[in-house]
């Protein structure tokens, strides 16, 4: 009996492995660019030209390379099952060596911004961004507790136009009660004018300004709790053990700060209209519309100066 | 009549060097199978949210499982009947090597037309370089030497009719679909 498949030759075999393994590196670069998908990035968000074009030149020099080195082609060789067996190695070992490296990348593209002084509280640090311990703010910022450095850049960007501001650090994933408890004595304590809320942050900023008649401005809270479900959207932010790290109770905490309630003062900026907060940390140009828009409208109407 | 068309085409071969050169990239089993499953990984990951992605994820699911029931039908069909290829019987211009296997239906055709016409039907846009490189698939065969027409078009109705159904009966497939990408969303693959 012939046996079930048949590789022809380990030379064959690795040539149409190492095929599928460049192109789909290619493929994964072109999505990656195209869509920007952190977690699937050979390069930083900022280089998605060249992104593209590494794609491009992977997948058709691949090509190339495997029929110049490849006379076998010409002769009988590998047949459907073989061809989908080694496509799918092919595949996963693609993937895994893209997801490892825009991981590694991620984290040592990672550094972050330092604050003026900080001042530890029971429940958390408040980080402290042109002001004194003990000053009233302008700005408090709740980052979101999984992407706790997420809104540092903003901070500083708002201390660098005048304003007095400081973000909320908790010391680990908090559950509902400390999600909602040092920030409330954080706030009770500075005395901010607005609160700036990032993702889990805007929900929790809303629920805080409904009680005590401050400005809320969420960027981007969650409006149901689908969107703390894990998926290929988590690899817009991070690379990919970043992203199983921070879906860790997740979920849970999200159905307790949900449904959102709105106060009437504040502002919700939302993904759909254009800014994706989570390139605070990565992409100047959207660390500039954010702050922009936040300031614009944060400040503008009410005619909020710094202190 | 099937002869003559196969005559027509086949006497292409052998005339222009770049075409023989673009036949012969195109007649092999690596070039259209890996660009056409390359093209599907792309399309996996192509969506811009979660209601586009699991459209696009949904449809490379059908094209997969379209060409996975064409070929069980395709291999049942040969254990039914052998036909010899043009090589056998005639004196061709036959730029490949010889395959063994039987003629009749065209596994190329049946292959490429199993996935393009199940992304056509679900993302006509999508469809057209899968489309394209089906037809091209199959008529490389036939300038080469090693099928016959109605070979080919055997094979892409085979694999049209496969993913037809797939697309007509897709609605039942719904709860395997999401648990699959379910599964997938845990490790942020879908």
């Amino acid at each position: 009996m012939p046996p079930l498949l048949n590789f022809v030759t380990p030379a064959l075999t690795l040539k149409y492995f190492s095929l599928c393994f460049l192109a789909i590196t290619g493929a994964l670069q072109i999505v990656a660019g195209k869509r920007g998908i952190e977690g699937l990035s050979l390069f930083p968000a900022s280089f998605h030209f060249w992104q593209l074009f590494l794609g491009l030149i992977l997948i058709a020099g691949s090509f190339a390379l495997f029929f110049a080195i490849t006379p076998e082609v010409f002769t009988p060789g590998l047949a459907g099952s073989e061809l989908i067996i080694l496509f799918g190695c092919g595949g996963i070992a693609s993937l895994l060596f893209t997801l490892a490296i825009a991981e590694v990348r991620g984290r040592n593209s990672f550094s972050p911004t330092v604050p003026d002084a900080e001042e530890e509280l029971p429940g958390g640090k408040v980080a402290l961004f042109g002001g004194n311990p003990g000053e009233s703010l302008d700005f408090c910022l709740i980052p979101d507790p999984w992407e706790p450095f997420s809104l540092d850049s903003l901070a500083r960007r708002l201390a660098d136009s005048g304003y007095k501001a400081a973000v909320l650090h908790w010391p680990s994933i908090p559950d509902y009660e400390a999600a909602l408890g040092f920030p409330a004595l954080a706030l009770e304590k500075y005395k901010a004018r607005t609160l700036i809320g990032y993702r889990a942050g805007g929900n929790i900023a809303l629920r805080l300004a409904l009680g005590s008649g401050v400005k809320a401005i969420a960027i981007a809270p969650f409006t149901k709790a689908e969107e703390a479900e894990p998926g290929l959207s988590w690899l817009e932010e991070s690379g990919i053990l970043t992203a199983w790290k921070r879906l860790r109770g997740r979920k849970k905490l999200i159905e307790e700060l949900l449904p959102l309630q709105t106060p009437p003062d504040s502002i919700i900026i939302s993904p759909e209209q254009g800014i994706k907060p989570w390139r605070m940390l990565l992409d100047e140009g959207t660390i500039r519309s954010v702050a922009g828009k936040i300031l614009r409208e944060g400040t503008g109407d009410k005619g909020l100066s710094p202190r | 009549m099937d002869y003559a068309l196969f005559r027509a085409i086949n006497n292409l071969a052998g005339h222009w060097p770049w075409l023989d050169g673009l036949m012969r990239l195109l007649v092999n089993e690596y070039f259209v199978p890996t660009s056409m499953a390359l093209l599907l990984v792309i399309m996996w990951f192509w969506g811009r949210d979660e209601k586009e992605r699991a459209y696009y994820q949904r449809t490379v699911i059908l094209a997969a499982l379209s060409l996975i029931t064409a070929n069980i039908v395709l291999k049942g069909i040969n254990l039914l009947y052998f036909r010899p290829r043009p090589f056998d019987t005639h004196q061709v211009n036959l730029l490949f090597y010889k395959p063994w296997d039987s003629s009749f239906p065209s596994n190329p055709a049946t292959t490429g037309f199993s996935i393009a016409v199940a992304v056509a039907l679900q993302e006509p846009i999508w469809g057209i370089p899968f489309l394209v490189l089906a037809f091209l698939f199959g008529f490389s065969r036939i300038f080469c030497g090693v099928h016959y027409p109605s070979d080919v078009l055997a094979g892409a109705l085979l694999g049209t009719l496969t993913a037809w159904l797939y697309f007509k009966f897709s609605y039942k497939l719904d709860k395997p679909i999401a648990f699959v990408r379910c599964w997938l969303k845990k490790f942020c693959l879908a």
